[in-house]
């Protein structure tokens, strides 16, 4: 299996390094040295994207980012990624994106989450590791949480220090009973206030001891997608979910938040989160 | 691999067809994918059909794949499987069933056998006809199954048989 992923990933490599031209899925076989009926059960299994539509979304998104970075006018991006006229990028751009394309640049973007970048050797090879489960769709009940937010830095080097230190000033400021189960939530995905925020806490019944500084979060009920991963592949599992998983089996994200959540279990060298990302 | 080369008369094939990817849903070697599905709906189909149920004993079986510009491009195919039926009787056929014609007068035949079933036997198929005296003569080719071909779960004990349409390339 290690050995046809790095197949596959030689077809990802020449499909990067010709986005803006018209490649045709023949082409990307050929470079993989496979037949093209081969190659197109090779690439489903190990990418979980078929070659046409992981070819059409990196490179919309490479037009989104081109979107945003600079004024080139809309048809020059679509006629750069190798869209035969605007009406058929927009179009396309939309029902990657639910946004059209001047939307896009008016609105200042889509978050980066909901980007396809191009898939890495780590991310085929965690897709297609031997303790991969993919995703289920599950019901959740309401959960009221206690806990602290902030507002997350632009810069996502940052982030992860500031959430280390958030998670660090709740457990100061609270007692939890033994094995209890942490909740971390993140806002602002579609950035409709440009600033993403992010709360950690926990269930508020469950607390031991409380503290003035904490505040109240609602997770709502509804349909959420649940994905159980090592804490070391969460940002991978993100990625899959977003623009590959829900992207695949149809579903809509309601772009507002996600929430990952672990027992809490200081003895343990690496813990096993769970994702939970609300669907429509 | 050294093909046998036969001499046809057209084939008239009645069946199912599904056009895309084969593989958009799942692409394990299972019977889920899109072409696994295709079997189980004209399998489905003629079980019950009143007239024509007596195909679905057939010994021999066809699995067609039909090249188009889009199929380059895309990755999209058209999938026909069927049986074949004589041709007087295609004027009787319901509107759920397709008729195929294969007008080839030559075909290439590999045999392919256990874990080669499951291998890129198309990339052989390319390979021979790129370096053979011949040229490909229709866009398109076929897997033939019959009593050898046990089943995908006893894929090491099956044996398929797959034709493609030539013609010698001075023609």
């Amino acid at each position: 299996m290690v050995d046809q992923v790095k197949v596959i990933f030689k077809a990802i490599e020449f499909i990067e390094s010709h986005l803006k031209e018209d490649i045709t899925v023949a082409q990307i076989a050929d470079a993989a040295g496979y037949s093209l009926f081969h190659f197109m059960r090779k690439f489903n299994q190990i990418v979980h994207h078929t070659p046409y539509d992981y070819l059409m979304r990196r490179r919309l998104t490479e037009a989104a980012k081109a979107l945003i970075q600079n004024e080139q006018r809309i048809i020059d991006i679509a006629l750069d990624f190798a869209f035969n006229d605007q009406e058929t990028f927009s179009r396309v751009f939309r029902k990657m994106f639910q946004i059209t394309p001047s939307q896009c640049r008016k609105e200042n973007g889509i978050s980066f989450q909901f980007l396809l970048q191009a898939k890495t050797l780590d991310e085929l090879k965690f897709i297609n590791s031997d303790h991969f489960s993919i995703p289920l769709v599950i019901e959740v009940e309401e959960l009221t949480l206690t806990g602290l937010m902030i507002a997350l830095d632009k810069n996502e080097q940052k982030v992860a220090t500031q959430k280390k230190q958030v998670l660090s000033d709740f457990l100061s400021a609270c007692s939890l009973p033994k094995l209890a189960t942490l909740y971390e939530i993140e806002y602002g995905l579609n950035h409709q206030f440009g600033k993403r925020y992010s709360f950690v806490g926990a269930e508020k019944e469950k607390l031991i001891r409380s503290s003035a500084l904490l505040v109240d979060q609602t997770i709502n009920k509804g349909r959420f997608v649940k994905m159980e991963v090592l804490e070391s592949e969460m940002s991978l599992a993100l990625a899959y979910i977003h623009t590959t998983w829900i992207p695949r089996v149809g579903l809509v994200e309601n772009k507002e938040m996600f929430v990952c959540g672990w027992r809490y279990d200081a003895t343990l060298k690496e813990r096993t989160i769970f994702i939970l990302i609300p669907v429509k | 691999m050294k093909p046998k080369i036969i001499e046809s008369k057209p084939i008239t094939l009645v069946g199912m067809s599904f056009y895309g990817d084969p593989f958009d849903t799942h692409a394990g070697w299972d019977e889920d994918n899109q072409i696994g599905l295709l079997w189980k709906r004209l399998f489905s189909f003629l079980k019950k059909d009143t007239v024509f149920s007596f195909l679905a004993q057939s010994r021999a079986w066809y699995e067609v794949h039909i090249h188009s510009e889009e199929t380059q491009a895309k990755g999209l195919f058209e999938v026909f499987v069927g049986v074949e039926i004589e041709r007087a009787r295609v004027t009787e056929l319901p509107a759920h069933l397709l008729v195929k014609n294969l007008s080839a007068e030559q075909y290439a035949i590999f045999t392919f056998e256990g874990e080669e079933i499951s291998s890129d036997w198309e990339k052989i198929l390319e390979t021979w006809i790129n370096e053979s005296d011949y040229q490909s003569a229709g866009s398109y080719n076929f897997q033939y199954y019959d009593e050898r071909f046990k089943g995908l779960d006893r894929i090491s004990e099956s044996v398929l048989d797959v034709y493609i349409p030539i013609k010698k390339k001075s023609d």
